[in-house]
């Protein structure tokens, strides 16, 4: 995932979101198509399955529609997205937690892969690819929010250290701190696995 | 140098982000060090493992479904959207309270609700909860004649629904099954499955917040827990209708139940055809809104 000002230029952001807070449905379709992977992306990775990564994603962008007229600019549009799609991914765990029953059943559908792969590596690799990283997603589930929240968004989303650090309202040092030992955690975890990425 | 010095840096020595001479030094380091030398081992593994997930896109069937829902509640409240007062919380003070309901009921003055009270003091509103006043802990209530309750249609905005919340005081003392069942048997839940939508949810809401709040003060209960209670569970999801509650036992435990409906999740029609039902503490809110929890059930 690239670095959140390489998705939607900034000038380009600022004319459609002028529009989406004029009521401009178009805008906010327009938005959405430009950020929707990356808002995906990063609830996939929080919730660990794509019924839940969907069902979220679907709450982050009407919040984005509820709320657009808020967004004043002082950061950029991008910023202020990764700042909605967080708190309502706490939210949305915060509700899963109190209720297991509702957790996604398993069979989800497996996460896509290049298309290419096949052509390269065969279907073995494939599928041994695909499993280890259903290994690494089920282990990054078994971090704490705490550490998961910022090592998704440094490792897996691009973001520098100091846009984490101003998206979770923490210290720089509490960030990288915190990276650290999420990933000593998530190495101890898959320790049992380590043949995967030998 | 203390190993705690060279912790700071190890990560960006495994990521290749040290400065050269910086990096010879933390090198050195590892070469003395089991300890910082096995944290940098589970460092790189942790690099290897997380470079091993690709980039996932959302699948194309889920954005045609968001982006109809959003289609689907952007037309639904277009007028809203212009609009929209930023949803604050409403437990500062019970003057601030008392002011912003008689404000909304002054303003607004759309919706009349007559609360009947029965000879043992009970609040109930057969209309709204017909079918469920023969079964289950609701036929403890005494009986009021239909029609007591009187919603004056034409005053109502045009689009909106006659459902209006529901609030009672009882001792009944519900169980987890006997209070599905209420929940499942009640009218009122399907007629709004039936009627509502997202833009009725987005316009409405707060309507039917400040009128479940008065109601609960009419009925001689804490208006202002309830409604703090109700902006606590929705701030997280502030379209969520809410449409019952109750001064209730549970498992002898006094609460307030509160019944909430919402909209499916990725459902294109984006009917309120979720319904969620809180049972909360109120002698726990105060101190960790959190722990009040008592029980939680959301029914699809």
């Amino acid at each position: 995932m690239g670095e959140p000002q390489q998705n939607g230029r900034a000038g380009d952001d600022a004319a459609l979101v002028s529009r989406a807070q004029a009521g401009d449905l178009t805008a906010l379709e327009e938005l959405f198509n430009l950020y929707r992977n990356q808002v995906f992306s990063l609830a996939y990775r929080m919730t660990g399955n794509v019924c839940d990564a969907e069902d979220l994603c679907q709450e982050i962008f009407l919040q984005v529609m509820r709320k657009v007229s808020s967004f004043q600019g002082r950061s950029s549009f991008s910023t202020w997205l990764y700042r909605v799609a967080m708190n309502r991914s706490r939210d949305y765990l915060r509700r899963k937690k109190r209720s297991p029953e509702l957790l996604s059943q398993e069979g989800d559908p497996p996460e896509p892969h290049e298309p290419g792969a096949v052509a390269a590596g065969g279907l073995e690799n494939v599928a041994i690819a695909s499993e280890a990283k259903r290994i690494v997603q089920e282990a990054l589930m078994k971090l704490p929010l705490s550490l998961r929240e910022p090592l998704v968004l440094h490792e897996l989303e691009g973001l520098q250290y100091h846009e984490v650090a101003s998206l979770l309202r923490l210290p720089v040092g509490t960030v990288k701190s915190r990276i650290f030992r999420a990933r000593i955690k998530l190495a101890e975890v898959l320790e049992p696995h380590k043949e995967q990425w030998r | 140098m203390s190993c705690r010095r060279f912790r700071k840096s190890l990560i960006e020595y495994v990521d290749g982000d040290l400065a050269a001479e910086r990096a010879d030094k933390v090198r050195a380091h590892l070469e003395t060090c089991e300890s910082c030398k096995a944290a940098s081992e589970k460092l790189e593994f942790s690099r290897s493992a997380l470079a091993s997930l690709a980039p996932v896109k959302m699948p194309d069937a889920s954005a045609a479904r968001i982006a109809a829902a959003l289609r689907s509640s952007g037309q639904e409240a277009r007028p809203a959207l212009h609009t929209l007062t930023s949803r604050l919380s409403y437990f500062s003070s019970t003057r601030g309270l008392a002011a912003a309901g008689v404000a909304a009921a002054l303003i607004l003055g759309l919706v009349i609700v007559v609360v009947s009270f029965s000879g043992t003091g009970r609040v109930t509103n057969p209309d709204l909860t017909k079918g469920t006043t023969a079964e289950g802990p609701l036929s403890q209530q005494a009986s009021t004649s239909p029609g007591q309750q009187k919603v004056d249609q034409g005053l109502l905005p045009s689009g909106i629904a006659s459902i209006l919340p529901t609030v009672k005081v009882s001792n009944n003392d519900y169980d987890e099954t006997g209070l599905r069942n209420t929940f499942d048997k009640m009218e009122v839940k399907k007629e709004i499955a039936d009627t509502y939508t997202m833009g009725h949810a987005i316009n409405y809401c707060d309507l039917y917040k400040r009128k479940m709040a008065d109601m609960m003060v009419d009925c001689g209960d804490d208006g202002a827990m309830l409604e703090a209670m109700i902006s606590y569970i929705t701030q997280s999801e502030p379209v969520l209708l809410p449409y019952y509650a109750e001064s209730a036992k549970f498992t002898g435990l006094h609460v307030f139940i509160i019944g909430l409906a919402g909209p499916r999740r990725t459902d294109t029609s984006a009917k309120l055809t979720r319904t969620e039902v809180w049972v909360m503490n109120p002698a726990k809110f105060q101190a960790n809104p959190d722990s009040s929890i008592v029980y939680f059930l959301e029914q699809k």
